[in-house]
């Protein structure tokens, strides 16, 4: 409609990570923006202090029950309640998440209910990662995991608590899980708000820019987590009607194993990208930007999840691809 | 009294402009006045009389208004702050109930005897004439998404996950009837003979039980969740939104099952965002996305446009007991007033 989608900068981190010194910093940095905070797992709202509600966490199981297709009611309940107050008051708004919580109902909230998605759209998910602690959280928390797996943005946070040794062993750890991510090392949660809002890094564009040298040494370390990630990669290109039915396959028989799956494809005979994106099952999808005259067409595909096979996958990849091209 | 809408005419017709986005409309019982219900929990009242004239604007809640009815001699407004209040045409807000801290924006209004019933998480809070002072009812398995009153005011409704919670007068037992259903119902309806029970559902879906014959029916298809649930005036037809037209359902006879939803309305595209049924005639006012307000006449399947699109959704539109007056309000903070008769 008339109305422009408002940027959501999804914040979630382990307990303790660094998380609500992040978003004080967020809201007193003097940027100019106005922010709507979304706190206390949905409860309250920091608009001009206006909301402030108490709910119970409400997740709503779509299709009978399908745990892969599970939104948050809590979440869309209070967005609701912002479209009534006006949505064009605020430059974005921000969801803080507990350290607990399974991110993905979060995001998959953002596709999959229409007044949510027709008002707002997910800029990205901001992770941040205690440098000190997050490898024993690894070993103890799938959530700490999960959390980093979903993340488009990690904050690797504490440096001042950690050698450089150190740190460089945590980021190596944080790679094997999500290659894909922006991460920026941090003390004090310190960040520019340019370098974590409005990036559009859940639209996608910078995964084509992640080197594969880069990704098999990241695959090196994969070993100790369960988590991994699969990229696949053509320059031949893609025929919609099959990438449709073999991604449609894959989502629903490989969903709960599918934390994220974003792709840049080139469809055969479009002069645009095709930008797709999924949670679980909830996939989405629309055109992206025009492809520039000269530029290499090439297509990206990348899986973030847990027993993930890449043969199986890029075998069924292979056979959406236009091989006479 | 049918409305005429055959005549080829100019129908008098007066817009507003409020500096908030308009959440919700009503008429009064005695169709005298209207009142807006504003993002920023104003209210505003207006007399039908001198509709171009002054209005009284007050500032009832802190929060939002999604909920606001005709009650008693004036109105009744809930507020997503958690505040309930009533409305005199004076403008004179008097409190219900403050349910500090709690997120409330469903509220059931049983016309007759002034019940009120407000959705407060797993819980309904219960007013009624009968007692003395409010009641609990519940707690519900999940939250109370919805609540409705059947029409001989006998009976309440509740819509949750997993299903619907019936309760009846006067001991309100949770009776045998949990009707379940996976998934998120959000809204609900009871049909005016209490035959039929309907929620509109998370994932894009009616839910329809027939209470008498115990048994159960999914409407799917939807383009979008439907979030809004109208009866015709006879009571025979259920219109919907949820996709670019409205979707109606035949209830006469044995109800939609195995029969074809009627589809009425169209406004370049846009998907339905407002929907109410006439008092007392097939006829419905259907506001859509684009900013079009349309009036459908079920039975020669016309519609008549009562306000031209202005890129805005309309967020809520009401009819007036009388049945000749309509009026609509706009997300930009737009609003309508349209005058049948003249």
């Amino acid at each position: 409609m008339s109305d422009k989608q408002v940027p959501v900068t999804v914040l979630t981190g382990y307990l303790g990570a660094g998380k609500t010194t992040l978003l004080n910093r967020i809201l007193t940095e003097p940027h100019g923006k106005k922010f709507a905070v979304i706190i206390n797992e949905f409860g309250s709202v920091g608009v001009d202090n206006d909301l402030v509600v108490g709910v119970d966490e409400e997740i709503f199981e779509m299709n009978n029950g399908c745990i892969c297709c599970t939104v948050r009611g809590d979440l869309i309940r209070i967005i609701n309640g912002l479209i009534r107050r006006g949505l064009d008051k605020f430059d974005g708004i921000i969801v803080e998440t507990t350290g607990l919580a399974d991110p993905a109902p979060v995001a998959q909230t953002f596709f999959a209910d229409d007044e949510v998605k027709k008002a707002t759209r997910l800029d990205a998910v901001v992770t941040v990662v205690d440098a000190k602690h997050i490898k024993q959280r690894l070993q103890d928390s799938p959530e700490a995991e999960d959390q980093i797996a979903f993340a488009d943005i990690i904050i690797l946070n504490k440096m001042d608590l950690v050698s450089v040794d150190e740190a460089d062993s945590v980021e190596a750890h944080i790679r094997a899980i999500n290659p894909y991510a922006v991460l920026h090392r941090t003390k004090n949660s310190e960040i520019e708000l340019s370098k974590i809002w409005d990036k559009g890094a859940f639209d996608l564009s910078r995964i084509l820019a992640i080197e594969p040298q880069f990704l098999e040494g990241a695959h090196k370390h994969s070993h100790d987590t369960e988590v991994k990630s699969i990229a696949l990669t053509t320059d031949k290109p893609v025929i919609m009607g099959r990438f449709e039915e073999w991604i449609g396959h894959v989502l629903a028989e490989q969903g709960p194993d599918i934390l994220r799956a974003k792709g840049i494809l080139n469809i055969r005979n479009a002069q645009r990208r095709f930008n797709f994106q999924a949670v679980h099952m909830i996939a989405d999808s629309a055109p992206g930007n025009a492809w520039k005259e000269g530029e290499a067409k090439t297509s990206k595909l990348v899986f973030i999840g847990r027993n993930l096979n890449k043969e199986i996958l890029e075998k069924g990849f292979n056979a959406c691809l236009d091989n006479a091209a | 009294m049918q409305p005429n809408l055959s005549a080829e005419r100019q129908l008098l017709a007066h817009g507003y402009k409020f500096d908030a986005p308009v959440n919700t409309c009503a008429f009064s019982k005695d169709s005298s006045h209207f009142a807006f219900g504003l993002g920023d929990g104003h209210i505003i009242l207006v007399n039908t009389a001198t509709p171009e004239g002054d209005r009284i604007r007050v500032k009832a809640h802190h929060g939002a208004v999604p909920a606001l009815y005709a009650y008693g001699d004036g109105f009744l407004s809930l507020s997503d702050d958690g505040t309930l209040k009533t409305i005199a045409f004076d403008g004179t807000l008097k409190d219900i109930a403050d349910f500090k801290g709690a997120w409330t924006d469903k509220v059931a209004v049983h016309d007759k005897t002034g019940a009120i019933a407000v959705a407060n998480g797993k819980n309904i809070h219960l007013w009624t004439a009968r007692d003395a002072e409010m009641r609990i009812i519940g707690p519900h398995p999940f939250g109370v998404n919805d609540v409705c009153f059947a029409a001989d005011g006998m009976g309440l409704a509740a819509a949750h996950r997993d299903g619907v919670t019936l309760w009846a007068w006067p001991h309100f037992e949770p009776q045998s009837n949990h009707l379940p259903w996976k998934g998120a119902h959000l809204a609900i309806t009871v049909s005016q003979d209490k035959k039929w029970i309907v929620t509109a559902m998370q994932e894009g879906a009616l839910h329809m039980w027939n209470v008498s014959l115990k048994r159960d029916y999914q409407m799917r298809g939807y383009w979008t969740k439907p979030t809004k649930m109208a009866w015709s005036g006879d009571g025979k037809w259920l219109g919907s939104s949820g996709s670019e037209t409205v979707i109606l359902w035949p209830f006469d006879k044995q109800g939609p099952e195995g029969r074809e939803a009627l589809q009425l309305g169209w406004s370049n595209g846009a998907m339905v965002s407002a929907l109410v049924g006439h008092p007392n005639q097939n006829v419905m006012a259907a506001g859509f996305e684009d900013g079009a307000l349309l009036l459908l006449d079920i039975k020669t399947r016309k519609a008549f446009n009562l306000s031209a699109p202005s890129g805005h959704p309309v967020t809520a539109t009401a009819f007036a007991r009388d049945g000749f007056k309509v009026i609509a309000g706009v997300q930009n903070g737009g609003a309508i007033y349209v005058d049948l008769e003249s």
